[in-house]
Parts: C-alpha cells; structure tokens; sequence
C-alpha cells in the first residue's frame, strides 16, 4: 500500500471509529439491576418479559445480579449495594430498571435525579417504603399477590370441592424483607368468613419444620410464601438451598398446600397460584421503552400492579392428596407447560 | 558457448546443485521443477559467462572450471559458485562481468526460473552471497527490487478506482444512515445494511482484504450493538466452518508432500501421446483437485508452473494453439467445477452457511455430489469435444523423455510423505463416502480428519501457518453471521423482494427464471468480483426461494454455476492469479484463450438448464 493509500484507510478508520463512539454514547443505557441470580427461576421469567420488550431495541442494555437470596447475610448486603452503585456511578445508565426488593434499596439513592430514570418491578413493599411516591424519576410496577384470586382458586377446590364449611390455613414463610412484606398483605387481606388463617414466620430450617407439623396438625392447608433465606442454624450465615427444603417438605407435609409464587410447584410443591414474573419484567420495559422514547413524558398518578396470574400443578401430589381441581385450572396450567406430572 | 543435454547421473547432478548454499534449501519437488529449464552449457577460456551492463537473462552454476569475475578492475576468480547471481534478486542488468579462465562446465538457469518457482529457500542465501561480493555503496540506485513482486502482484499504487472506492465506503453508507429513516428501515437495519454495504465496497474495489473488511463490519454491528452476539458471531458456531479444517489439512499435505507433481509427470508418461490425450489428463487432474483445494487461485497457481512445465516437454512453442489449449485444460479444469463441489471454495461454504438448517443437513458433503455429477460429467464432456474440434489438426505432442524422466529421477522413488498423502485422501473420502454407516456428520468427520493429522503428527505448526488460510476462515465465520444478522433484522426479506420473479417463476418456468437470474447476475459481476457478487446474490434468492417453496439448495447450486462466469479478465482474480504463475502471455496466446473462456460461459448456461432438468426428474423441483 502506498502512503496515500493508507491515508485513505487511516481516515477511513477514524471516521468508522468516531461515527462509533458517537453513536454509542448516544444510544440510551439501560441497567436491570435485580436483586437475586440468574440460579433463580423467577429472575429468567422477569428477564424474559425485559428482553420481549427490549431486545432489538437501539438501547445498550447491561444487566446488574445482587444475589442476594444466596447471601442474605447484612456483611454481603452491604458489598452488594456497593458494587450495585459502582456499576451506577461509573456507566451512569439513563434507565435504572430495579427489581426485587433489595435492589431498591439502592434505586432509592438516586431519587429526583435529572440524569437517571427509575424503574421497578417486583416490589411488594409500599412504594412509599422507598420514597416513590414523592418521587419525579420513578415509574414501576408492583408485585401484589393475586389474593382474590388465590382465595377463588381455594374456595373451589378446598371448600367447594371437598364438601367443607371452612378451612383453617396456615401461612409460612422466611423472615426476608420480601417475606415480612408478603406477611403483611396476608394478614390485611380479607379472606371471608369461612377461612380461618394464621401466619408464621422463619428463621432456620427447623422453624420451617416445626410450622410444617403444625400444619400437619393443626390446619387443612399450608399455603407457602419464601423459603429462600432459612439458616441452618440460627445466628448463622449457611443459608439452606432452597431445594432441599422442598425436598424435605415434600415427604413431611401430610396437608395439601398452595403457593403465591410458581416456584414453589417448581421446586415440589403441590399447587401455586402465582403472580406472573415475565409481566413484572414485560411492564417494567415498557415503561423503560415509553420514557426513552418520549410517549410517557410525565410520571403516571399511581403505580401499576401486577394483574396477571399462573397456575402451576403438580399432579402426583393432587393425587396423593385427593384434590380435584377444577379442568379449567388444568388446562391453564397445561397450556402454559406448568403441569408437572412427576 | 556450447549447449548439451543434462548429465545422465541425475543423483550427482541433484547433489551438486545443493552443495551450493543457495540451493540447499530446496526440496526435491522444487529441484524437479527446474530440470526441464536447465541447460548443460560449456565455455572456452576468455569467453564472457555475463557482461556488467548487459540485461540480466541467466545465471550459471558452475559444475567445473574458473570463472574470473570483474568489477571496476578487481578480478576476483571463483570456481564453485553461481556467476550471474543478479537474475536471482530480479535485477535488471548485470553488475559484474564473469569471464572464463578455463573451460568451463555450467549449468544454465534461466532468470525466469527464480521468480516462477519462488525458489524461497534460495533467495534468502541468495541476498546474503551478494550482500557479502557487493558493497552497497556500490550498488547502482535502484537497481535492488524485491523479485517477489515481480510478476505476481500489480505494482502498488493508488489507482482512480482506489480513490473512489474509499469514497464509496464512506459516501454509501452514510446516505444508508442518512436517509433509511424515511424508508421505513428502523436503527438495527440501517447500521446492519451500512456495514454490510460497507463491506461489500472494500471487497468490490480491492480496498483491504476480504476477511479485514469482513471484519470492520462485524466488529461495527458488534459495538454498536445492532444485533445480539449470538447472532453476528453464529458464524464461528456453525458447523459447516468446521469442515474447512479438514479440506485445509488434505489440501496441506497433498500439495507440500510433492505428490500432485509425481502425478503429472506419471500422467504425462503414461498418458497416450496425442493431444486429446493430455488435455483430458489435465482436465481431469484439476477436476480431481477441485474438492481438495478450497481455492480457486491455490489450484491454479499450484497447477500453473507444472503446466508450463508440460507444455514445454511436449514441444509446443510458447503462444502456440496447442500450448494455448493446454494451459485452458488445466484452468478450466482447475475452476470451472467449483460448484460441483461444496469445499472447492470460500464462497461454497459462506453460502452454504446461509441455507435453513434442514436443507445445509440434507445437502452434506456427498448429497451436494450426488446431484451435481450429472452436470460436472455434462461439463467434462462438452468442453472435450468442443476444443477438439477448436483445435483440429494442431501440431502433436513430442514428448521429452529425457526430461521428464530427469524430473521423475530427482524425485526419486515414493517417499513418506507422498504415502501418507495419499492415505489422507483416501482415509478423507472413505469417511465421508460411509456416511451412512457411522452417521457422523460430514463436517464433524472432517474436523475429525484435522485433529487426527495434528495429533498424529502429519500436520505441523509449519503447515499450520503456511497452508491454512486463517484470513479465509475468519472471513467465512464473519459473514455467515452478517448475512444472518441481515435476516434477523427482518432485511432480507425487504431486500429479496426484488428479486422474487426469479423464484415466482422457478416451480414452472424454469427457463424464465434462469433468463431472468443471468440477466442479473450479468451486470452484478460487470461490477462486483465473484465472492462479492454470489454471497450477494445467494443471501437474497436463498430466503426467497424458502418462501416461494423451491428448493434453495437448488437456486444456490444454478447461482454458484452462473456467478463463476467471466468474460473480462478483471472478473476473475483467479486467471489473473494464473497469468501471473503460469508466465502469462509469453506462455500462451490470450486472445485465443479469453474466446475459449467466453465458450464456458455458454457451456454454464446450458450446463445450468441440463442441471435444473435432472434436478425436476430427482424431484428437487
């Protein structure tokens, strides 16, 4: 190549690479910043409603796991909150898409900024809890657990369908922030005259077991919520991997049980009416889409909430209990693949 | 000066010629490639070898006597040396005059020799012996050039065509950027279609080669981040790009191992002596390379030089009609049978990553064969008959058996090498011919074939680096994935639109649409060097042809036939490969040879109708 030649070739490479920089400093930046992993089942739903939304969008999007289900030891949550706002503070997105609980935490510190639009999806809490409501930058969705519908669901099949004039339900879950939050909306929800239920909250794997043979004995339903952060011991940091909880629930529990997540069938157990996950991402992105693009301009009165519901059954377990549900809840959950039949 | 037949001892004669550092280097292949230029030449004593000043023709190597050579007054006498040593660095004229002192015994080697045969090993010993008898403040201005690009490249410079290409590269698009908005093309397609396009103008003008400008616009889509990873870069996860390897390693040890010229010249010896004889050993020896060597201008510079080589032992005259036809038969043979065969060619294989998945798994290695031997036999044999009519009554074939057997004699008996070479190619073959039994996919068996030559040892880090077109395969893995990033930001489809009377046509007017796909492929080769135009051309008629319900293996295979015809020698980079390696015009008659060229494009056409009628009666169509 000849010098002139290669001036031709050196020009052309500054201009490709300016017209690059340029263009992708230009392109609006999006963090997901979840507070769980990817080992998480719920994370891939919420991912997949982000990524329909998102993906062939020109948007760079980069993706943020606190992980902190594994780790929810305060020591961790305090690096992870740290790392989460390095990530923040040095790539400076336009859109910080938070999901989950803790990751608000961190959303929180970046309230009526000019340069950073917030986002979140899967929050049980209020969104008072974080200052939202008074916020200019934030748009979300809140995660609610269907309990008309769950009480529907468990009004036909255990009250209806076995012939009963009542139901004693006990409620359990871990003590996470998530699980407290989930605690309460249970206990303020209005479940009728003919369904007497009672919440306990754990700590340790053999807090569960003891709420496990309470409901053995004391109720005709274990409906279950987190079981995520349950020490092995207590004060200590070993938190028990999810599945075996499961596993060892499995073969202990002698009631029927029902899930508020599709998790819990996932993992074991019998049956789950389930907030839908992929539309906490679907609509957390849409909301993203709608602000970058200038359709949403100002932020809406009030916060969307999740109104879209999965039923996941577990057929073994249906039979072994005697239940019978109703065909329209099979066929649902068929038709979605959460019908699981070993 | 006197001139004799070569020595009869051609073991001694061999050894002589290495005891010089020059030459040492030199394999056998490469000795036996010299012998038919070589002349055994004598001297009387005050007769001048070379004339300072004179134009450089020769050198000799001395088998006896003393040569005394002069520059500016100092005679220096050698006695064991090459004299004329400038013809090997490509100088111009002589700088010192070598005279006889005693009779003097010589080997004469033309200076063409050294820039044909590349005589690599030699050139380096070569700069170094003159480096040490010439001062360079002595050396007359200009008067070292480097002889590797004599000949074989065109000489650097910016032409108007660099200029404007370079400008296109920017001017195109930018106005894809600038103005795709208003045709409804959203943020992913418009930078998809500007690096594509971008691409396709640096290959179409020569800018940067293929696989850098492959690359620009790969890397471009990457951090612009126009389309996901997994798709730009499925190129490199296709399986098809595996199978490269294994051609590359059959390719690498047939041609280094020496055997291709141990078949010549026992298809010269053995063949009848007539010319219909030889131009069908020759037609069928680059056939019988074809799915060997994945490169059109590998096979002809391989088969280039030994072809010259042949015609010269034949007796043909240089420029003659019959030398004329022999180098034809050998390129012909040598290139027009790419499409038969899937690892001919780069193209082969980007355009096959393009097929759907189930159509790129029906048509494997020997499917691909299985359907298109009806139209290579068909090709073979209408181009027989036709150039043996064209050329009726030429001058015959005389055979120069003394130098032929010269050469066979410095290749000495069947060596390691030329063994296991052949147990390559039969062990490549047989795995692919039973497939059916071990169900192992083409590509994986010869990936398979690869990694057994390196494990065994056949492959070296040498071949690796010397016979592996690296370039080529990260230019195939780039563009599989920019081709499938075109369609995944739903491009193709918009583009291929344009070209739907091809396809509409197919299922029943079949030579509507091969009228109408010559038509178009005319003036995109008019324009755009083969690679270029068929990856084009196949990445829009490919996904047409799915929607339109005709077989798109089929509208590949009628593409690839009809893209490789050329008329204009700047249409095909591989003639001007095999100009540049066979010694060109001073070899044989161009005129003659660009009709006889112009023939094979009808030969394509027909050959393509033939194909697409056996292709109904297999129903394909």
């Amino acid at each position: 190549m000849t010098k002139l030649a290669h001036s031709f070739a050196i020009g052309f490479l500054f201009i490709f690479v300016a017209y690059i920089v340029n263009e992708v400093r230009q392109k609006p930046r999006i963090l997901v910043l979840n507070s769980y992993d990817t080992d998480y089942s719920w994370v891939h739903e919420v991912e997949a409603g982000i990524r329909h939304v998102l993906d062939g969008k020109p948007y760079t999007v980069r993706w943020h796991y606190m992980d902190t289900k594994r780790h929810p030891d305060e020591s961790y949550m305090v690096l992870a909150r740290r790392s989460a706002r390095n990530v923040i503070d040095e790539w400076r997105p336009n859109i910080l898409i938070a999901i989950a609980d803790n990751a608000q935490e961190v959303a929180q510190l970046y309230l009526n900024r000019d340069d950073i639009t917030i986002i979140f999806g899967g929050v049980i809490a209020r969104p008072e809890d974080y200052g939202y409501d008074q916020a200019r930058n934030v748009l979300g969705i809140l995660e609610r657990w269907p309990m008309a519908t769950i009480r529907e669901g468990i009004e036909e099949i255990f009250l209806k369908g076995q012939g009963r004039d009542n139901l004693r339900i006990l409620s359990a879950s871990d003590n996470s922030e998530t699980g407290l939050l989930i605690a309460r909306e249970i206990q303020r929800f209005d479940w009728g005259p003919q369904i007497e239920i009672e919440h306990i909250g754990t700590n340790t794997l053999d807090d569960w077991k003891d709420a496990v043979a309470r409901a053995n004995t004391e109720a005709d339903l274990l409906l279950v919520a987190l079981y995520h952060t349950l020490r092995r011991t207590p004060g200590g940091d070993e938190v028990v991997p999810p599945d075996e909880v499961m596993n060892w629930t499995r073969t202990a529990l002698e009631v029927p049980s029902v899930g508020g997540w599709g998790f819990f069938t996932e993992q074991g157990g019998m049956m789950s009416i389930g907030v839908s996950a992929y539309e906490q991402g679907e609509v957390a992105a849409r909301l993203a889409h709608a602000w970058i693009e200038g359709d949403l301009t100002e932020k809406p009165e009030a916060f969307a909430e999740s109104r879209q519901f999965i039923v996941y059954l577990r057929e073994p377990l249906l039979e072994r209990f005697g239940i019978q549900v109703p065909s329209i809840f099979e066929a649902f959950a068929r038709a979605t693949g959460n019908y699981f039949v070993d | 000066m006197t001139q004799q037949t070569l020595p009869k001892d051609v073991n001694a004669f061999v050894r002589a010629l290495r005891s010089v550092p020059a030459f040492a280097d030199l394999d056998t292949v490469a000795l036996s490639r010299l012998v038919p230029d070589l002349e055994l030449v004598q001297f009387e004593p005050g007769t001048a070898l070379v004339t300072a000043g004179e134009p450089v023709r020769s050198a000799y190597f001395l088998l006896s006597g003393s040569v005394a050579l002069h520059r500016e007054g100092n005679p220096e006498v050698v006695s064991d040396i090459l004299v004329g040593e400038e013809a090997s660095v490509g100088l111009a004229r002589y700088l010192r005059t070598g005279e006889a002192v005693t009779p003097v015994h010589a080997v004469r080697i033309p200076a063409f020799l050294f820039r044909r045969h590349g005589v690599g090993g030699a050139r380096g010993a070569l700069y170094r012996t003159l480096a040490t008898r010439l001062s360079p403040a002595k050396t007359p201005a200009g008067a070292m050039e480097d002889p590797s690009q004599e000949g074989t490249e065109i000489p650097a410079r910016v032409s108007a065509l660099t200029v404007v290409g370079w400008a296109l590269t920017l001017l195109l698009p930018a106005a894809i950027l600038l103005s795709a908005d208003s045709f409804g093309f959203d943020w992913a397609q418009r930078h998809v279609l500007a690096c594509f396009v971008a691409c396709l103008v640096m290959w179409a003008f020569d800018l940067v080669p293929q696989y850098a400008a492959a690359t620009i616009a790969v890397v471009g889509c990457l951090i612009l981040g126009a389309v996901p990873t997994e798709v730009i870069l499925s190129g490199f996860g296709d399986e098809d790009l595996f199978m490269i390897f294994g051609v590359f390693a059959v390719g690498s040890v047939l041609v280094s191992s020496g055997l291709t010229d141990r078949i010549i010249l026992q298809v010269m010896k053995r063949t009848p002596e007539t010319a219909f004889g030889y131009n069908t050993a020759f037609l069928l020896t680059g056939f019988l390379l074809t799915p060997a060597l994945p490169s059109a201008n590998s096979r002809v510079e391989l088969l280039a030089p030994l072809t010259a080589e042949a015609s010269r032992n034949l007796g043909f005259k240089p420029r003659s009609p019959e030398a004329t036809r022999l180098f034809l038969s050998m390129f012909v043979g040598a290139s027009i049978f790419a499409p038969i065969f899937l690892t001919s060619k780069s193209l082969n294989f980007i355009v096959y990553g393009m097929l759907p998945d189930q159509v790129s798994a029906e048509f494997h290695w020997l499917r691909w064969l299985s359907v298109t031997w009806p139209a290579a036999l068909f090709m073979l044999v209408v181009y027989a008959v036709v150039t043996h009519f064209w050329f009726r009554g030429g001058q015959a074939p005389k055979l120069s058996r003394e130098h032929l057997n010269a050469q066979i004699a410095t290749l000495g008996s069947m060596r390691t090498a030329e063994w296991i070479a052949i147990a390559s190619v039969l062990f490549f073959v047989f795995s692919l011919v039973t497939y059916s039994l071990h169900k192992i996919s083409p590509f994986w068996v010869s990936f398979g074939v690869f990694l057994a030559f390196l494990l065994v040892g056949i492959l070296e880090k040498r071949h690796l680096e010397r016979d592996f077109d690296w370039g080529v395969i990260l230019m195939i893995g780039f563009f599989i994935g920019l081709t499938q990033s075109l369609s995944y930001v739903g491009l193709t489809d918009l583009l291929s639109e344009s070209l739907s009377v091809v396809t509409r046509n197919l299922r029943t007017n079949v030579e509507v649409s091969v009228l109408v796909l010559i038509g178009v492929i005319s003036v995109a080769r008019t324009f755009l060097p083969i690679t270029t135009s068929g990856v084009v051309l196949c990445s829009l008629l490919i996904p047409l042809s799915s929607s339109s319900g005709v077989n798109p293996w089929v509208i590949l295979f009628v593409t690839l036939l009809l893209n490789e015809a050329w008329i204009a020698p700047y249409q095909s980079s591989y003639y001007q490969a095999f100009e540049a390696a066979s010694g060109g015009r001073s070899q044989f008659d161009r005129g003659l040879f660009l009709k006889v060229n112009a023939m094979t494009v009808g030969l394509r056409i027909l050959t393509a109708f033939f194909a697409l009628q056996y292709m109904r009666s297999m129903n394909l169509l």
